[in-house]
């Protein structure tokens, strides 16, 4: 018997011990979560209300000295909702086929497309709560971070599950008031109010715009189930223009949230302003949880009349993807290109929808389109948390996140230039990253419909072009890192970040790294999987 | 666990001496030299064994006329695999990157001074990547090292290049990408359009042999070789594409610009070798005289250009296009003197233009400068590196007897047999390249010997001379007797040949128009079409 085969018989020798052990517990909250269910599918979103009670007693009782403990409830918070999340795709894979269904008045769906958001949060908050172990928060609002940052994720969580136009509504607007809250945190800077208050008017205007497009759509089919508005969006006469209405509405409020083009103007004053660690959870969470939003609404709901948006969609993809490129080419502030470029970023998902809606409800279950989106948001947000994250602590080092402060940054942190180059490479898309992955994906997606819709051909076209711009202002940064000299001669003095930190840029820019080499294909599949029953959840 | 193939094994060893190097101390120059000889030594050692293994009658058992290959799952999601293969074409570019990596190693070992463990980890990577390109038989696989081989390359270039460096680096990288992106996708519809005939593929071969039996649609044919022949055409680089290739080469390091030279623009004609010819012959043979004619103002622009240089290395640079034009020439002539010629002059440049460089760059490491009007008379200062000058920039000319010649010589003869016109032209280029190259000859080795420090040049170190000895010695082999290089390339180039031949109802078109002419009939070979080219027009 060989040394590998000792080690496994081993291995699952003590793993079949820890079942027994485990079996009794588990199998009685099995048997209380089958008798409170409704209940037992909120465990997720329960576990971090319970983070933040506790952080709030916390901070009355310990005091500001606690703020490292603060952290650590949170992440612990947001570890059982990992779990929990985990448990429950567990469910939805082995116990029932259609996922878990719709509760609470068929507000809220428990299916695979909505836990693979919802757990992707759960990692990006905890990096980026590993990262505030040592950043310098105003002092005295530090505990109000973490309370907004897992409030906001508790609104993402519910967000990205919702089944129902007003649950999508009011999410959204739960999760967007903390976003404004965290864009506005540094409240003695200008800078930070300025980009709050743009970020607050310009949301709320079309939040408005998008409830009055529910109106609509209420209107228009007599339901705001998402499963009740796709059949009964059927049966409909596509061509009516308070269809089209509706759609742009809608689009106005979720574009707003993603930030594709022409809705993005809030994106680089509110990512200026905003402490970096906000920046990097604006650049991601709500981009994640916006686009699972767009995907329920226009890929289950609208897709009969897919007719009516996809041109809507392909302008905006194509304005995505040009604006934000065009525009970060000329930044020098950090935060301000990043936010250009994560635009632009958007606009790659985009195509995968576009071409998930030209598949059609029929044909959808096989397009490429949907779960390439999915799969390029994955990517999409290790590599720019990572970048994020190491540009938090360049700015730290480094005094401000001017782009200038990048000169020379492989001699303050070999470590951190190493995995900085990494993210950017994954952000351009070439290989051997994730990133390459990621957008190849999304070309497979397009490409794939060249022949049956000649138009697609030129948005391949524009994906390309911009892909190659692109490849300017990432590349940019890296010789900026490697290539150029220090501003200044303190901006070479060694910085060495401390562990969390260490994990923190490890975990994100090694995933970038890894998942566009090996292990490709188990996320591939599980986002292949998600469609089905995402699609075809049938009301109870 | 899949089996560990040989050619995997040439590709990837020199990441375990990236990984050693990572774990010695910057400080320890020597140290770090030796361990990235011996990994370069090894992993050339290793191609050896391919080399010796290789056998142009094979026919190849996991994959169908490659040989030593390997089939390994890799997406099954997209259906991409990782599958590497060897045949006559890719053996001997093989074995150039291989060797050139010790030859650029040993032949710059005191040159350069700064940060020399990051230096010999992306001259370690960068190998890895261009052999990754010469054996991967999965087009993404291909595309995957295609462009893995930018980051190192950006490196070495923007670091340890010469004043303009950054300029050169970002606009090599640009250029690249700009090709590459048209070529992905013109990849994921050729595996979109290979799911007609049996489950889409991106496996070579595999599209290979399908789209011999069922030709691509003529008109999407077009679309598809220009989205690939752009991307290699700006590798190559083919005439209007050509303009980073100065700079790039200029300004990087000289171990940069060997490997550039060497083998990194042997990618792009591979890839027309690999790609354009065999998955797309009619729109090859339609746009044959477009190629053609861009690889003849290649090689008189080049040369042209190459002859007014003041900057030495500029020279050499310029000269690569012209030689570039050649195997492009020879590529688009279709015939089996013409493809063989074309993948022994890919070699010789590579020998030769590597070996130019690295001559150029210890003259620039002795000296610090390029400029041909600093020099004059060195012949005297430096006896040996006059010498080895002399043999390379003969075999760069294609003296008879040496390398060159045996490779434009194939390339001429078949360029002729398919359109006389361009092949008289394109000779002229060989007159131009002995202009050039002798007129710089003269200025720097010959005439007075004016300036002070031209006396005190030191000869070539022991070193540069290991480098160097087995490229010349390589280079009177290949002159003297190429038939050995020529039997294994013939055995990679005869099956594009033969797809090269025009599709089977142009050949009953043919027939059946020339049907009333009895002769033909009578002599029983109307199915035999001298001038390919031709009839596809029709």
């Amino acid at each position: 018997m060989g040394l590998s085969e000792l080690a496994f018989n081993f291995l699952t020798t003590v793993w079949g011990r820890l079942q027994i052990l485990w079996s009794e517990p588990a199998r009685q909250l099995t048997h209380w979560g089958w008798e409170h269910q409704a209940y037992y599918l909120l465990f997720p979103e329960i576990s971090l209300l319970v983070g933040v009670a506790v952080i709030l007693l916390v901070d009355v009782f310990l005091g500001r000295k606690a703020f490292n403990i603060i952290i650590w409830i949170a992440i612990v918070a947001l570890f059982s909702n990992f779990l929990m999340t985990l448990h429950l795709m567990y469910m939805t894979s082995r116990f029932f086929s259609y996922g878990l269904g719709l509760w609470w008045g068929q507000l809220e769906t428990i299916d695979p497309y909505a836990l693979f958001f919802k757990q992707l949060m759960d990692w990006g908050d905890i990096l980026l709560l590993l990262v505030l172990f040592r950043y310098p928060l105003i002092k005295r609002f530090r505990s109000e971070f973490i309370i907004l940052i897992l409030s906001a994720t508790i609104a993402f969580d519910l967000m990205v599950g919702s089944s129902d136009l007003l649950a999508i509504y009011v999410m959204t607007e739960f999760g967007s008031i903390m976003l404004y809250l965290l864009a506005a945190f540094h409240k003695d800077k200008l800078k930070s109010l300025e980009g709050g208050l743009k970020y607050f008017i310009t949301g709320a205007a079309s939040s408005a715009a998008m409830l009055f497009g529910i109106s609509y759509i209420y209107g228009i089919v007599g339901s705001t189930n998402i499963y009740e508005i796709k059949i009964r969006m059927m049966s409909i006469y596509p061509d009516h223009p308070l269809v089209l209405f509706a759609m742009v509405l809608i689009i106005v409020g979720v574009g707003y949230k993603i930030g594709v083009a022409p809705f993005h103007l809030w994106a680089p004053d509110a990512y200026e302003g905003a402490p970096t660690p906000a920046t990097a959870f604006i650049s991601v969470f709500p981009k994640m949880a916006g686009f699972a939003v767009l995907m329920r609404i226009y890929l289950v709901a609208f897709a009969p009349v897919a007719q009516v948006w996809l041109p809507l969609f392909v302008i905006m993809a194509i304005l995505t993807m040009f604006v934000g490129n065009i525009m970060a080419l000329t930044q020098t502030s950090f935060k301000r290109l990043m936010a250009y470029s994560g635009i632009a970023q958007m606009g790659y998902v985009l195509i995968g929808v576009i071409c998930a809606g030209l598949a059609g409800p029929n044909e959808a279950a096989t397009s490429n389109g949907f779960w390439a989106a999915m799969y390029y948001l994955l990517i999409y947000m290790f590599m720019n948390l990572g970048a994020f994250i190491i540009g938090m602590m360049n700015e730290v080092s480094g005094g401000s996140d001017h782009l200038d402060t990048f000169n020379g940054f492989h001699q303050r942190s070999p470590f951190l230039s190493f995995f900085m180059t990494i993210c950017l490479l994954a952000l351009t898309g070439i290989p051997p990253t994730a990133g390459f992955i990621a957008k190849f994906v999304i070309f497979v997606s397009a490409v794939d419909y060249i022949t049956r819709y000649p138009a697609m051909f030129l948005l391949v076209l524009m994906a390309i072009i911009n892909t190659v711009i692109a490849v300017y202002y990432y590349v940019g940064i890296i010789k900026r890192i490697y290539l150029l000299k220090p501003l200044r001669t303190e901006l070479a003095r060694p910085f060495t970040p401390i562990f969390f930190q260490r994990v923190a840029v490890l975990v994100p820019a090694l995933a970038s790294l890894v998942l566009g080499i090996f292990y490709i294909d188990a996320p591939m599949n599980y986002v292949k999987g998600a469609w089905f029953m995402t699609y075809y959840t049938t009301i109870a | 666990m899949p089996d560990l193939d040989i050619l995997s094994l040439v590709v990837f060893f020199p990441l375990i001496g990236v990984l050693v190097l990572g774990f010695i101390d910057k400080r320890e120059e020597l140290m770090l030299k030796v361990v990235a000889l011996i990994a370069s030594l090894v992993t050339f050692g290793l191609s050896l064994i391919v080399y010796f293994r290789f056998d142009p009658n094979a026919v190849g058992e996991i994959v169908p006329g490659y040989q030593m290959a390997n089939y390994v799952k890799w997406i099954p999601a997209l259906n991409i695999n990782y599958v590497v293969g060897i045949d006559g074409i890719s053996l001997y570019l093989l074995l150039l990157t291989t060797f050139l990596l010790p030859v650029c190693i040993l032949g710059t070992w005191n040159h350069i001074k700064k940060n020399i463990k990051l230096y010999l980890q992306m001259l370690l990577l960068v190998t890895v990547g261009i052999s990754g390109v010469f054996v991967s038989l999965d087009m993404i696989l291909f595309f995957f090292f295609w462009e893995a081989m930018l980051i190192p390359m950006y490196f070495l270039i923007g670091i340890w290049g010469s004043a303009n460096r950054i300029y050169a680096t970002y606009k090599f990288v640009i250029y690249t990408m700009a090709g590459s992106a048209l070529m992905l996708a013109a990849m994921i519809f050729l595996f979109f359009y290979s799911s007609a005939s049996g489950e889409a593929t991106f496996v070579i071969p595999e599209l290979m042999s399908r789209f011999a039996i069922h030709r691509i649609d003529p008109g999407i044919q077009a679309w598809l070789f220009w989205g690939f022949a752009i991307a290699f055409a700006i590798k190559v680089p083919l005439f209007p594409f050509h303009t980073w290739l100065p700079d790039a080469h200029t300004e990087a390091p000289t171990a940069g610009s060997v490997i550039l030279a060497g083998v990194l623009l042997k990618m792009g004609t591979y890839g027309f070798m690999r790609f354009c010819l065999p998955l797309f012959p009619d729109a090859s043979h339609k746009f044959a005289h477009v190629i053609a004619i861009l690889a003849i103002i290649g090689i008189i622009y080049g040369a042209l250009v190459a002859a007014v240089q003041p900057d030495l290395k500029r020279l050499v640079a310029y000269s690569s296009i012209a030689h570039l034009g050649f195997v492009m020439l020879g590529l688009f002539a279709f015939n089996q003197q013409a493809l063989d010629g074309a993948v022994l002059q890919m070699v010789n440049h590579g020998l030769s233009t590597g070996a130019l460089f690295l001559l150029v760059g210890i003259l620039y490491d002795r000296r610090h400068t390029r400029l041909i009007s600093d020099f004059g008379g060195i012949a005297r200062s430096i006896p040996v590196f006059f010498v080895v000058f002399l043999i390379i920039m003969l075999a760069s000319i294609g003296l008879p007897g040496l390398n060159g010649f045996a490779g434009e010589l194939l390339i001429l003869m078949g360029a002729f047999k398919a359109n006389a016109f361009f092949g008289g032209i394109a000779t002229t280029g060989v007159i131009l390249a002995a202009i050039y190259m002798l007129w710089m000859f003269r200025r720097v080795f010959y005439g007075e010997r004016d300036k002070e420090e031209n006396k005190k040049i030191v000869d070539l170190r022991l070193p540069e001379l290991a480098a160097l000895i087995p490229i010349v010695l390589l280079c009177f082999w290949i002159g003297l007797y190429a038939t050995p290089f020529l039997r294994d390339i013939g055995s990679g180039t005869r099956p594009v040949v033969e797809l090269l031949k025009p599709p089977t109802h142009t050949v009953t078109q043919a027939v059946s128009s020339a049907a009333d002419d009895s002769s033909i009939m009578a002599d029983g070979r109307f199915y035999e079409i001298s001038d390919t080219a031709e009839v596809a027009n029709d």
